[in-house]
């Protein structure tokens, strides 16, 4: 624990509204592997030119399918290796020593145990059943998606106390909220978050048979005749720390998390509720938290999915928690180039939003069609536009009716 | 291959934290327990009924029974922000071992499979039911789930938190168990958030 988080994290009255700005958190590296290959920057590109990545599915049999793209890299990547990956290059870019790592938790935000639903019947008879884990050989594990967070933090160097985060599309942005607000209340001074999403069968089995794709095989966020969505590759991992840390170790952070916030809707299994107002809390949560206006957000990442209910109800959250500023604040979805990442979404959308502030571009909002009067925004259409503000929004939704929004600013 | 649903189990339910080593827990995060349930309770609690919508697994369907036991038990005051933290280690294992055995034999996957393949579904049927208006969370872990119980109350996200922790029963003659309990700041502050 940092000594500036301590006596940041003094006694707050139990139950009272007690936000406070979160200056002292920042992410100090960042990556990303998708269906545009590895690194943050070949994904940056993508959304910049606002060019899709989704195609007939290879990877699994999609014939008896009512839809058959998704945003996937080639071949059948191993889910374990490719989050070990991240994690380490993640790590690599923050500067953090072997002692640093050993020192740090992991979150790790999967749908679940990947292992579960088709483990044989001896894999279950023992207590620590050999599974193959990282490609370089069998390890013995538990079943169970902490025991598999566990495997990633320990083939990765992170310390043993991994946990793991199951909350659907909004996952990881609570493992980021979780990281920063524990780094803000001097509770931690470093996370690793991590999160992995691989197109495979089942879920893509699932949303097929819910007609959640999309059957004309693009993503088309707040537009006339979007047709639902489509499942994409992501898997990623950011190093969160206190500034101070960061600083002590003589890193530069990438970004700065000023605030986060999060809110239920209490209206539905799997609706939106369509006024918007628990994602309007989520986002108010995170503006006051970092203590400034609507009108000082440049950009908002939005979740976008390009469903009927849940872009206009999200658009009508923007317009609540936003005011006048909605009117003109530049919106995109990146999912309309790299797809649905499920419970890594969250994370590789924050990645791309700190990554277009830094670069002070902002990303395409792909496969528009046309205006949508229920989401009227002011989107980013054709091209790439200049980053004008210091502040980004990331927005994500879950079934459940769970809502999240990060802030990120310039360090 | 014989799937985990037809052997002998080696996820022991007995071993599951019960309600009183829950609280023991919970006030060692700081965290006052306001109201709890379990399931099951008594021998008549067999088959919980299903919610509109929810289909072949006992998963939700527990989840929802516990949810209501508790806060059923709560003494209303005010009208607090409340969380739903759902944990689970395994998540829906029948949904999920009958879906993969539909993949793979090329068989169709029911259309309402789709709504609950996550556990924010039943999550969110609670928090529409109760009009819990606060975040909604899944996690592996019960310890996981009392530090971030704590934390989001004192970030103050949160007033309280419903956590309910399922695990699905697999061999025969055992059943499903689940603990829910409502919890609110504690006399101590939380000095015990992990890590």
């Amino acid at each position: 624990v940092s000594e500036g988080a301590k006596s940041d994290g003094a006694n707050p009255s139990p139950g009272a509204r007690t936000r406070r700005g979160a200056g002292s958190v920042v992410i100090s590296g960042a990556s990303v592997v998708s269906a545009f290959g590895r690194g943050v920057d070949a994904l940056l590109c993508a959304t910049l030119d606002g060019r899709s990545a989704f195609q007939p599915v290879r990877r699994f049999d999609v014939s008896g399918r009512r839809v058959g793209s998704a945003a996937t890299m080639p071949g059948s990547p191993v889910l374990v290796d490719e989050l070990v990956r991240v994690i380490g290059e993640a790590c690599d870019e923050a500067g953090l020593s072997a002692a640093q790592r050993a020192d740090c938790p992991l979150f790790l935000a999967v749908h679940g145990d990947p292992a579960v639903a088709r483990a044989s019947a001896d894999a279950h008879r023992s207590e620590l059943n050999e599974l193959r884990e990282l490609s370089d050989g069998t390890v013995k594990r538990e079943l169970g998606v902490g025991a598999f967070a566990n495997v990633i933090a320990h083939g990765s160097g992170l310390s043993n106390s991994a946990r793991a985060y199951t909350s659907a599309c909004v996952a990881a942005s609570t493992a980021v909220a979780d990281a920063a607000a524990m780094i803000a209340r001097g509770h931690a001074t470093r996370v690793v978050v991590a999160a992995g999403y691989l197109v495979e069968a089942d879920q893509f089995a699932l949303f097929d048979a819910g007609r959640a794709l999309a059957v004309d095989g693009q993503v088309r966020p707040f537009s006339a005749k979007r047709t639902g969505l489509l499942l994409g590759d992501g898997v990623c991992a950011v190093v969160v720390e206190s500034a101070s840390a960061c600083g002590e170790r003589g890193a530069s952070p990438l970004v700065r998390i000023a605030g986060w916030g999060r809110a239920g809707d209490a209206y539905h299994v799997c609706q939106p509720r369509p006024d918007g107002a628990g994602l309007a809390r989520a986002i108010t949560a995170a503006l006051h938290r970092a203590s400034i206006r609507p009108d000082e957000v440049g950009y908002v990442n939005a979740h976008g999915s390009g469903t009927k209910q849940s872009d206009v109800a999200e658009a009508a959250a923007i317009h609540r928690a936003l005011g006048d500023s909605a009117a003109t604040v530049p919106v995109s979805s990146t999912k309309s180039v790299h797809g649905q990442a499920l419970e890594a979404g969250a994370l590789l959308e924050l990645i791309v939003t700190l990554s277009a502030l830094r670069a002070g571009k902002l990303p395409v909002n792909a496969g528009y069609l046309g205006p949508d009067e229920d989401c009227r925004l002011h989107l980013i259409l054709d091209q790439s536009v200049q980053a004008t503000a210091g502040y980004a929004l990331s927005l994500n939704v879950a079934f459940g009716g769970a809502n999240t929004a990060l802030l990120v600013g310039a360090p | 291959m014989t799937s985990i649903i037809d052997t002998v189990s080696t996820i022991d339910t007995a071993s599951m934290t019960d309600t009183a080593s829950l609280a023991d827990a919970a006030g060692a995060s700081g965290l006052a327990v306001a109201a709890a349930a379990s399931w099951p309770e008594s021998e008549e609690d067999d088959v919980a009924p299903s919610p509109a919508g929810f289909v072949v697994s006992s998963f939700s369907p527990v989840i929802a029974a516990v949810a209501d036991r508790c806060l059923g038990r709560r003494i209303s005051a005010g009208e607090p922000v409340t969380a739903v933290i759902l944990v689970s280690s395994l998540g829906d294992v029948v949904s999920a071992v009958h879906v993969a055995r539909a993949v793979d034999d090329g068989k169709r996957v029911l259309p309402l499979l789709f709504f609950q393949s996550v556990p924010n579904a039943v999550a969110g049927h609670v928090a529409a039911k109760w009009r819990l208006t606060g975040p909604v969370m899944c996690v592996g872990d019960v310890s996981d789930a009392l530090d971030a119980a704590a934390l989001l109350i004192e970030d103050g996200d949160a007033d309280e938190a419903l956590l309910v922790h399922m695990e699905q029963a697999f061999s025969e003659g055992t059943r499903d168990r689940a603990q829910a309990v409502l919890l609110q700041a504690g006399a101590q502050h939380s000095e015990g958030v992990r890590p």
